[in-house]
């Protein structure tokens, strides 16, 4: 269970404290690492040198990532994880306020896994977490 | 037949004659038997002393008591009205007369073609009386002949000819017959003489050519009946012109015709001489003034004419072809050198080759050349003139061009035009071009902007909820319950603003959406929005009442949100209604196909029905029935986009009707 962590790519502190809630809430443990934007994230995922010790980790179980992020988009960062062999197989949930057919479309085929739309009500978001948590942490096997 | 004679074998004779006498005088009374007259000698008294069986028949089939009194040893001139028996008294008189003189011997013989007509037929006879010899026996021979079918013939004769004379005297055209070979006249009628001005004494039985100081010793009239008459015997419509001394300068239609009468030397010709001066003159004069006309209709002519020869030289050319072509007419026969800058060029401005000029394309192809739009280029302006031509060959009997005819109309006003459009239309399409990128850009913005409000609006609202829920959650036991209530209202309005977003994307989002328009069910559509409604509130007593096979053209995403919201609204205004009952179909109003939804819902006031369709206007509080105001403006906005328009009928607590027509399928961007 230890090594199964989770890297939130969002640049919301009220959405990143809302999602720890509701992960809480449904007794969610694992760890969560934050990113606050799209240069963050590759940079904590691809193993720049000058990140704060990070590198050497294993894969996150999931990635949720946020579409509208500054410096790098969470569609460019989508791409560039799958293009990188390291990162290809990690699993991406694109977790974003937007419900544009677009965008939808444009995650899927960048190569996400799964896309969800924050809803409004915290009681739906919470369900949402709770059912994301409950597959992609333990019911989704991953190759090692 | 006379059967009953006793003296048939020899005729009677006062003499007896012997031996080969008696022979001879056999023989010439068996010949005087076997002709067919009936002859009676008679002596110088007047005495019959002979007659042949034909007298003797015709005495006896005439009446006993003729057969009687002329037979042999009678007084003829005594019988002689008896004899000539159904002959009028004044014929017989005459005939006693006759012979009477010739027996005194004052004529040697007499004649009379007398009728002797019957009931039955007409016939008639000659009386002839011959002195025979100077004996005092045999003095005189009287014959009767039968010439009735001489006679009828005659008659024949005059009467055909009195026809005949007749018609010619009729004829209101010269008519004379002329007798070969001295060509002398033999008749004329009265119209020859009118016409020519001369005397029947003049004219019969001279020379025609010598008539009134030889004037007919005309050299065409001669050719016509010495040369070709002979050969032709019929002549028809032979014109001859002449100076006549009485009458003038005259033209005459001749017909004449051959006869051949028996005596083959000398042939009778009818002339016929038709005065056809005036019907001539009458006839120049109109070709004289037609070819006026024509001469004036074609100088003033607006568009140019040039002919030309098969040689392609110009024959004729009227004042437009020298203004068009701005060549003088020197120029144009080839007498004056041209301008050699001066050409034909084409439509795209290359110097149009001589092969391409329409004359010689005419001659070359044989066909007219139509509408071939050519610029003339001229040393005097500075812009070709741009002319359209047609050229029209003119062919001989024996399909040989003869002469072309080429036309040119000015088009230089024409040319300047289409240049003109052409160069506005350019101007537009860069205009609409500028103009489609500008729409271009603001649709990217406003793509962009729904974008943001879409992912930027609802981020905080998912605080405001969050935090509320936290804060209930956390420390709801902190808080009183006026308090907890409070922060149920926070969440939710912030429920119903994230609605209102959503749909305002919605509206922003239907409004950029492209139209595809193809057929679509909606009767199917509706059923489906129907079975949804229905899926959400299963416990709900409402029947859909359908028509089915109702379609329509339009674009079935959208065709798709109008029934969804109108059904849905539907379903909504008659939720608090224990039993309703929701209608789609289609009828016709003012001859367009119309669609509606109706329910038996809570209705509307129809002061406020002009609201309806107004974004975030709503007829009812959020209490009464949840909604954001923004279906019917999506309503409206779609059918508009199809060309139609959707009104509303309703009255409160007794349902609402929606009615919307689709346009023929062209579409309305808005």
């Amino acid at each position: 269970m230890e090594n199964k962590w989770i890297l939130l790519v969002e640049d919301n502190a009220d959405d990143e404290e809302l999602t720890r809630r509701a992960l809480k809430k449904n007794k969610i443990l694992n760890e969560l690492v934050v990113a606050r934007d799209g240069a963050e994230a590759l940079h904590y995922l691809l193993g720049s040198d000058n990140h704060d010790g990070h590198t050497v980790r294993n894969s996150p179980a999931v990635i949720l990532l946020d579409l509208k992020l500054p410096k790098i988009d969470g569609l460019e960062v989508l791409r560039q994880l799958r293009e990188n062999e390291k990162t290809a197989c990690i699993p991406v949930v694109i977790l974003t306020s937007s419900k544009e057919e677009q965008d939808i479309a444009n995650a899927y085929k960048s190569g996400c896994n799964s896309y969800i739309r924050k809803p409004v009500d915290f009681l739906q978001f919470n369900d949402a977490v709770q059912s994301l948590g409950l597959y992609w942490l333990m019911l989704n096997e991953v190759p090692e | 037949m006379n059967t009953t004679h006793a003296t048939d074998e020899a005729p009677h004779s006062a003499h007896r004659l012997s031996g080969d006498l008696q022979e001879i005088v056999r023989f010439y009374r068996d010949l005087l038997n076997s002709l067919s007259s009936y002859i009676a000698v008679l002596d110088s008294n007047g005495i019959i002393v002979e007659s042949n069986k034909s007298w003797r028949n015709f005495a006896f089939d005439t009446s006993e008591e003729t057969a009687v009194n002329s037979d042999v040893g009678k007084q003829y001139l005594d019988v002689c009205w008896a004899c000539m028996c159904g002959v009028d008294k004044e014929w017989a008189d005459d005939a006693a007369r006759g012979i009477h003189t010739v027996l005194e011997k004052d004529l040697r013989e007499f004649t009379l073609e007398y009728p002797l007509h019957s009931p039955l037929e007409q016939r008639w006879f000659v009386l002839r009386a011959t002195l025979l010899k100077e004996s005092s026996d045999h003095a005189v021979v009287v014959s009767h002949t039968d010439i009735t079918d001489r006679k009828l013939a005659e008659i024949e004769i005059n009467y055909a000819r009195a026809y005949a004379e007749s018609i010619v005297e009729t004829l209101h055209e010269p008519l004379v017959v002329i007798m070969s070979p001295e060509m002398k006249v033999v008749s004329a009628n009265d119209c020859f003489y009118e016409t020519f001005k001369v005397t029947p004494e003049e004219t019969i039985g001279n020379s025609i050519y010598d008539l009134g100081n030889r004037q007919w010793d005309i050299p065409r009239l001669k050719a016509l009946l010495e040369d070709i008459l002979p050969h032709d015997s019929v002549v028809k419509n032979y014109e001859v012109q002449h100076d006549f001394v009485n009458i003038g300068r005259r033209t005459f239609m001749l017909n004449a015709r051959q006869f051949f009468t028996n005596k083959p030397d000398s042939q009778k010709i009818l002339l016929a001489m038709d005065d056809i001066t005036v019907r001539k003159q009458r006839e120049a004069d109109a070709l004289q003034e037609s070819k006026e006309d024509f001469h004036q209709l074609v100088e003033n002519l607006s568009a140019g004419v040039v002919v030309h020869n098969s040689d392609s030289a110009i024959i004729f050319s009227n004042p437009m072809a020298a203004a068009l072509l701005g060549l003088s007419n020197d120029q144009m026969r080839g007498k004056t050198a041209m301008d050699p800058s001066w050409c034909f060029l084409h439509v795209d401005g290359t110097t149009a080759p001589l092969e391409e000029y329409p004359i010689n394309r005419v001659l070359s192809s044989g066909q007219p050349v139509t509408n071939q739009i050519l610029g003339i280029k001229r040393p005097d302006l500075a812009e070709p003139l741009w002319v359209q031509c047609n050229a029209y060959p003119f062919t001989g009997p024996d399909g040989a061009i003869i002469h072309v005819v080429v036309t040119f109309t000015d088009i230089s006003e024409l040319k300047r035009a289409e240049l003109e459009i052409t160069r506005l239309n350019s101007k537009l399409e860069q205009r609409v071009i500028e103009r489609t990128a500008q729409l271009e850009r603001a649709r990217n913005e406003m793509e962009s902007f729904a974008y943001s409000v879409s992912h930027d609006l609802r981020a905080p609202l998912r605080s405001i909820d969050g935090f509320s829920l936290a804060l209930l959650e956390e420390y709801g036991n902190a808080l009183e319950d006026v308090g907890k209530d409070y922060l149920r209202r926070v969440r939710a309005a912030t429920q119903r603003m994230a609605q209102l977003i959503d749909d305002m994307l919605k509206l922003s989002r239907i409004t950029r959406a492209e139209l595809i328009f193809e057929k679509v069910n909606l009767s199917h559509l509706a059923v489906t929005v129907s079975e949804e409604l229905r899926s959400e509130e299963p416990e709900r007593n409402v029947t859909f009442v359908i028509a089915p096979g109702v379609t329509a053209k339009g674009d079935p995403r959208l065709l798709k949100v109008v029934l969804d919201n109108l059904l849905g609204n539907a379903w909504k205004f008659t939720s608090n209604h224990a039993e309703a009952r929701i209608e789609f179909g289609v009828t016709t109003v003012g001859a367009k196909t119309t669609y509606f939804v109706r329910d038996d819902g809570a209705g509307f006031n129809m002061k406020y029905a002009g609201k309806l369709f107004t974004t975030f206007q709503r007829l009812h509080t959020e209490q009464e029935f949840v909604g954001t105001g923004v279906g019917l403006a999506l309503v409206q906005h779609v059918i508009q986009r199809h060309g139609g328009r959707v009104w509303a009928e309703g009255a409160v607590e007794q349902g609402a009707t929606f009615w919307f027509t689709l346009g023929g399928g062209g579409g309305v961007r808005l």
